[in-house]
């Protein structure tokens, strides 16, 4: 009798541990509400927990879009410092995303990003990670094992009041950035472009936007063009100023401008055309008014 | 004024003005090869040139006054930018760090002698500085939100040989100096062959903090561990006799100890053990994730990459394990290769 509650005792001990034991890692949806009622929302945490550095991430998030309404995804905090793929739906219910962490991170409480929900038919809905692979910081990109917890939320019949998830306070502007300057064969046929990159703490990121101009005086008539990293440049004499601006989710925008590499020369400024022009005018009125006389 | 000269003339004022749009509508193909660093042009991968910054300054670096300037590897120096009462980036001293109101981050810690520090925030340089002769560095940046970050910091040593990225997660609560002490970057590490034969001596050396005890591990299928003191310049070399190793591929690696405080260990050198002697040259060149040949791995390595990720025959530069496709596994190697 001892013996067999030993044995059980060793199994149990076992089981108990064996995620621990067969995974490296440990990928979670963590949410503060597991019950929620219709029109109720939710976030859903995608966490990572790891004994070693991680520097590569990649997978789905898998979820039942008749249930569940995608109200807001949330990157702000997140450990991934560039996305390859920005955390998209790429199909009725299934999110799409992958990002690298440049020296990689550890530990427990990783964040990857978040998604607000908002609950719409009554029922067990399921939230589900998928294809999950984590690359170790080890140079060669090997994979490391994950275990994966998944969520599942009980949907009750609301009241029809409206419970939102609280909206993140953001006044500060995105991060301070420095847009680099390149070109390589290997991307837009050798043509010189911008790359460019920046988080926002609070709110995330939503876009950014370009505008080059020439004369500083007239930049007001070039309007803003909302484009993605990396840019081809219109002026591939590269003789414009480069304004790109950064916009958070809460519509706070961080500008940089990159001068000219080849600044303008004299007589193409605005100031020196005027004078020129003023000159040549002077000129031919003169010029003008002798023709004018001697053909009287 | 007849008809004619005053259409001469409106010819005359629109060629004059409408020039410069016309010269920006028609695409102007530059033969020139990209501007090197030195130049005063802001070329591939460089954030600044000479005295070109490029629009760039202390205040939109974070600072809130002071001088920019350029290194000479075309990276911003911030050692001359000002946060309120708080001086930038400067070696050797550890001062007293004062409360301010505004949101800081100060970094203490050792490198090493006269060696070049380069700070990253969120995989970008953010700030850059000299280690003193002691191969302390303190580096202070402002201007920063509240919220998590991850922070990197690498150094290169007095033979060009970049460290390993030292990595380290904080959490910047706004309004608050952070102060992150205790940084001990690991040591560099070199050997004078690639390849030697069983039984001569591989020379294993770096650099480190002067003093320092460095733990060298050679990796066979028993792993060696050798101490040496570092030099009062920081260098420790080991002559390793290889006629304990196994012929084959092996690997070194070394850490640093002093005072109680430890590094991880640092970069993994390869070796092979077979019937010749071939030099090794010093591993300045950065092997893998550098696609475009500027001796960084950045934005502009990512950008190139982001664009080939999944499309079909990428170019060699980008796959770097040679399996005709850019992919996650690609991307995990230029992060573990990245120098910001």
């Amino acid at each position: 009798m001892i013996a067999s509650i030993k044995n059980i005792f060793l199994v149990s001990i076992f089981f108990a541990f064996f995620p621990l034991i067969a995974s490296a890692a440990e990928v979670r949806l963590e949410t503060n509400k597991v019950k929620v009622k219709t029109g109720e929302q939710l976030t859903a945490k995608i966490v990572v927990h790891a004994a070693e550095a991680i520097n590569a991430v990649e997978g789905q998030l898998i979820f039942l879009s008749e249930m569940l309404k995608v109200k807001e995804v949330r990157d702000g905090n997140s450990v991934v410092n560039f996305w390859i793929t920005k955390p998209r739906l790429e199909a009725p219910g299934v999110f799409f995303f992958s990002g690298i962490t440049p020296g990689g991170f550890s530990g427990t409480n990783n964040l990857i990003f978040s998604v607000v929900f908002e609950a719409w038919q009554t029922g067990l809905a399921s939230v589900k990670l998928q294809a999950i692979r984590l690359l170790l910081n080890d140079g060669t990109g090997a994979e490391t094992s994950a275990t994966l917890n998944n969520l599942a939320i009980v949907v009750e019949p609301g009241d029809s009041k409206l419970r939102e998830e609280t909206a993140t306070t953001d006044k500060e502007a995105p991060e301070v950035f420095s847009p680099v300057l390149a070109r390589d064969s290997a991307l837009f046929a050798g043509k010189f472009f911008i790359a460019f990159a920046t988080q926002d703490k609070n709110s995330g990121l939503s876009h950014y936007r370009i505008k080059e101009y020439r004369f500083k005086m007239f930049s007001f008539l070039t309007g803003w063009k909302t484009v993605q990293s990396p840019y081809m440049l219109q002026d591939q004499a590269l003789k414009s100023y480069i304004v790109v601006q950064a916009v958070d989710n809460a519509t706070n925008p961080r500008t940089v401008v990159l001068a000219p590499a080849y600044p303008l020369l004299w007589y193409e400024s605005v100031f020196y055309r005027v004078i020129i022009t003023i000159i040549l005018f002077g000129f031919l009125a003169v010029v003008s008014k002798i023709w004018i006389k001697k053909s009287i | 004024m007849k008809y004619q000269n005053k259409l001469f003339l409106l010819i005359l004022f629109l060629s004059l003005w409408l020039f410069p749009f016309f010269t920006h509508g028609i695409t102007v193909e530059i033969t020139a090869t990209v501007p090197g660093c030195g130049d005063e042009v802001i070329g591939s991968g460089e954030q600044c040139d000479g005295s070109n910054l490029g629009g760039a300054s202390c205040v939109l670096q974070g600072f809130n006054s002071g001088t920019l300037s350029c290194t000479s590897a075309c990276i911003f120096n911030t050692a001359q930018c000002i946060s309120d009462s708080l001086g930038g980036g400067g070696g050797g001293n550890n001062s007293i760090i004062p409360s301010i109101p505004s949101t800081n981050v100060v970094f203490i810690g050792r490198a090493y002698p006269r060696s070049a520090i380069t700070l990253l925030k969120d995989a970008q340089v953010i700030a850059t500085t000299v280690a003193g002769a002691d191969a302390n560095f303190q580096i202070a940046i402002s201007g920063v939100s509240g919220g998590n970050y991850i922070f990197s910091v690498y150094s290169e040593d007095s033979k060009g040989v970049r460290s390993s990225l030292l990595t380290f997660p904080i959490s910047v609560i706004a309004g608050v100096t952070t102060k992150v002490s205790g940084i001990f970057i690991a040591p560099t590490i070199a050997l004078d062959k690639s390849e030697v034969r069983r039984g001569d001596n591989l020379v294993i050396f770096g650099q480190s903090v002067p003093a320092a005890e460095i733990t060298i591990s050679v990796s066979s299928e028993e792993e060696f561990f050798v101490k040496q003191i570092a030099d009062v310049r920081g260098i420790y070399l080991l002559n390793f006799d290889t006629s304990v190793l196994e012929m084959g591929q092996h690997q070194t690696k070394s850490k640093s100890a002093l005072n109680g405080e430890i590094t991880a260990f640092g970069k993994v050198v390869g070796f092979i053990v077979g019937t010749e002697s071939i030099v090794a040259e010093l591993p300045k060149t950065i092997s893998k994730g550098d696609i475009n040949g500027d001796r960084r791995v950045n934005l502009v390595d990512f950008s190139v990459m982001a664009y080939w990720y999944k499309r079909a025959s990428p170019p060699l530069s980008a796959d770097f394990n040679d399996d005709g496709k850019v992919d996650l596994v690609d991307f995990s190697i230029l992060a573990f290769n990245w120098t910001g």
